[in-house]
């Protein structure tokens, strides 16, 4: 039986804001602004502020500490981490035409395309200066292995994400549950689990891990994130969400529920789905998401997209024991084991 | 219907056969236990075939530079060694530069005067420390100790070293001790048939229980028969 079993349902909540705020310190610290502000550094800072969940940096710093790594090896990096899940959310925002992030409007809503695209450039590549001053505190042979891990995350991310917007360019509809998944690996799972792990075992091993290491874990606790995150869009609290709800639909997007529906539907249907999946976003009519609603309910879509997402969850478990249970016991090991059910149970 | 009224064959929702199996069960409404256990052997396949691709690169690399290569062993651990200065020289010598130059001691809180680059250590302060090795092992190893500044050497343990990413057998035969001088003496043995690979251990302070460090010992591959006439 892991550890985690006995964990108390806060503990992931607590060590996200404990870690969450450390990481943050840092982030702020690297973006103190300076000018231009009003055309740059303002807007680059304005998506760090917005708060967030900070998973992607408590993973860091919790994976460092299971290895055996003190608090401090690990913050710099959690925060390179936390700014380059920062960029990439304003480049999304913008290639999905989104119109909201953590219950404010998107930088592109409010500044402009170009300016939000310089923003997110910015700040990608100001994300690198954390990595590079690891060189001083973990030594350049680490700070060397973190920097090529991070070049590793950033050619999956943008093969994971040119897959789903070339879907959605070239109107693919025939998609399945595994191009789902290969897409999700790429796209989502590798920098928001795998990465952070694999530079938190760095930092606490003074070791590049095989090539294998935490993917399998990341993976599918990535793929249960990533679908239920997609879940929430459409059956979630908008506020406490802080997307607007069925943004998804509204932008064509191929979720798994989308592809499950494609699938499961009659040729009619199907036929239906992609004339209307093939119209830009702003001929969508709300008639047209709430038949797409229906049809999802007809079919329980929702009810197989939620019981895949707690299958891979599952999985996710027993990877995890397998990585973590030669461990010794501590509240960062216990943290990284209790996150597929958080994934689950999160609002 | 009307007398006069032809009837017609009824419009069919399906003009050719299913021939893929799977769309045949997920057609419908209500997932089964069934569906949702091909769709998590579907999420195994992908993942499987992702790392064996990547393992094919990840040995097409290392063929390559292993054909490419003379270096044995000795000249790997020469390489470590080598790295290892340099690594220390380059942050050495970036301290000197942002310290103005000259032979100054480096302080233990001083901050370099970076302008843009926040909260950035200073070089740590070396102490003196021995580590002595004591290594019985057919084959090379490479062993690497990473102990926290404020751990008492005096008073550490490790237990069995796991190997980082297979099933092979941990490492068993391995003893810190404190040596005579105020060092640490690492006494480690290899059997002859422990798999090639990278085992990991944590070092406990005993004096808190709490971790202090880690241990890490790669063990090589025995080198083939052509490798050794290569060297020849």
């Amino acid at each position: 039986m892991s550890a985690a079993a006995g964990s108390s349902p806060d503990l992931v909540p607590e060590v996200l804001k404990e870690y969450g705020a450390l990481a943050r310190t840092q982030v702020d610290a690297y973006l103190a602004l300076r000018e231009p502000r009003r055309h740059l550094y303002e807007l680059v800072a304005d998506y760090p502020r917005r708060g967030g969940r900070m998973l992607r940096p408590s993973l860091c710093i919790a994976s460092a500490r299971a290895f055996g790594a003190q608090l401090n090896d690990a913050v710099t990096s959690a925060a390179a981490i936390e700014m380059l899940h920062n960029a990439l959310l304003i480049h999304d925002d913008i290639e999905d035409e989104s119109d909201r992030r953590r219950g404010l409007p998107t930088l592109s809503a409010l500044h402009g395309v170009p300016a939000a695209l310089n923003a997110g450039d910015a700040l990608a590549l100001m994300s690198l200066q954390p990595l590079l001053d690891n060189r001083l505190s973990l030594g350049p042979g680490v700070a060397l292995d973190i920097l090529e891990e991070t070049v590793q995350t950033a050619r999956e991310s943008v093969e994971g994400q040119a897959m789903e917007l070339g879907w959605r360019r070239d109107n693919i509809v025939d998609l399945d549950v595994i191009d789902y998944l290969l897409m999700i690996l790429k796209k989502t799972c590798w920098y928001t689990i795998i990465y952070p792990c694999r530079v938190g075992v760095i930092i606490g091993t003074r070791l590049r891990p095989q090539s294998s290491s935490f993917v399998r874990f990341g993976f599918f606790l990535g793929a249960a994130f990533q679908i239920q995150d997609d879940l929430l869009n459409l059956t979630g609290d908008e506020q406490a969400y802080g997307k607007e709800r069925d943004g998804d639909l509204w932008e064509g997007k191929r979720t798994l529920m989308m592809i499950r529906l494609f699938r499961g539907s009659t040729p009619a249907e199907r036929a239906q789905l992609a004339v209307l999946l093939a119209r830009p976003r702003a001929d969508r009519t709300a008639a047209d998401i709430e038949w797409i609603r229906d049809r999802m309910a007809a079919y329980r879509v929702i009810e197989y997209a939620q019981q895949l997402a707690n299958a891979l969850a599952g999985a996710a478990i027993h990877e995890a024991a397998i990585l973590l249970g030669d461990l010794p016991d501590s509240r960062d090991r216990r943290f990284i084991e209790a996150l597929p059910r958080w994934v689950l149970e999160r609002t | 219907m009307e007398a006069n009224e032809r009837k017609r064959r009824p419009v069919l929702e399906r003009t050719k056969p299913i021939r893929n199996w799977t769309n045949a069960v997920s057609v419908g409404p209500a997932s089964s236990g069934q569906q949702i256990g091909q769709d998590v052997q579907n999420a195994n396949r992908v993942i499987e075939e992702y790392m064996s691709a990547g393992r094919a690169t990840a040995q097409r690399f290392e063929a390559a530079s292993r054909a490419a290569s003379v270096l044995g062993s000795t000249e790997d651990i020469a390489q470590r060694v080598v790295r290892a200065a340099s690594d220390s020289m380059s942050l050495w010598l970036e301290f000197m530069a942002r310290s103005g130059g000259g032979l100054v001691q480096p302080q233990k809180d001083a901050v370099p005067p970076l302008s843009t680059t926040p909260n950035v250590p200073a070089a740590p302060a070396i102490e003196g420390f021995q580590v002595a090795m004591e290594v019985d092992s057919l084959r090379p190893v490479t062993v690497s100790l990473d102990l926290r500044s404020d751990t008492r050497r005096s008073e550490l343990s490790i237990g069995r070293l796991h190997p980082r990413d297979s099933k092979a057998t941990p490492l068993k035969d391995v003893e810190i001790r404190a040596a005579s001088r105020g060092g640490l003496t690492v006494r480690l043995r290899v059997e002859p048939d422990q798999p090639a690979g990278i085992y990991h251990g944590v070092m406990i302070d005993e004096r808190t229980s709490l971790p202090a460090g880690t241990m890490s010992v790669e063990i090589k591959r025995r080198r083939t028969t052509s490798a050794r006439k290569r060297r020849r």
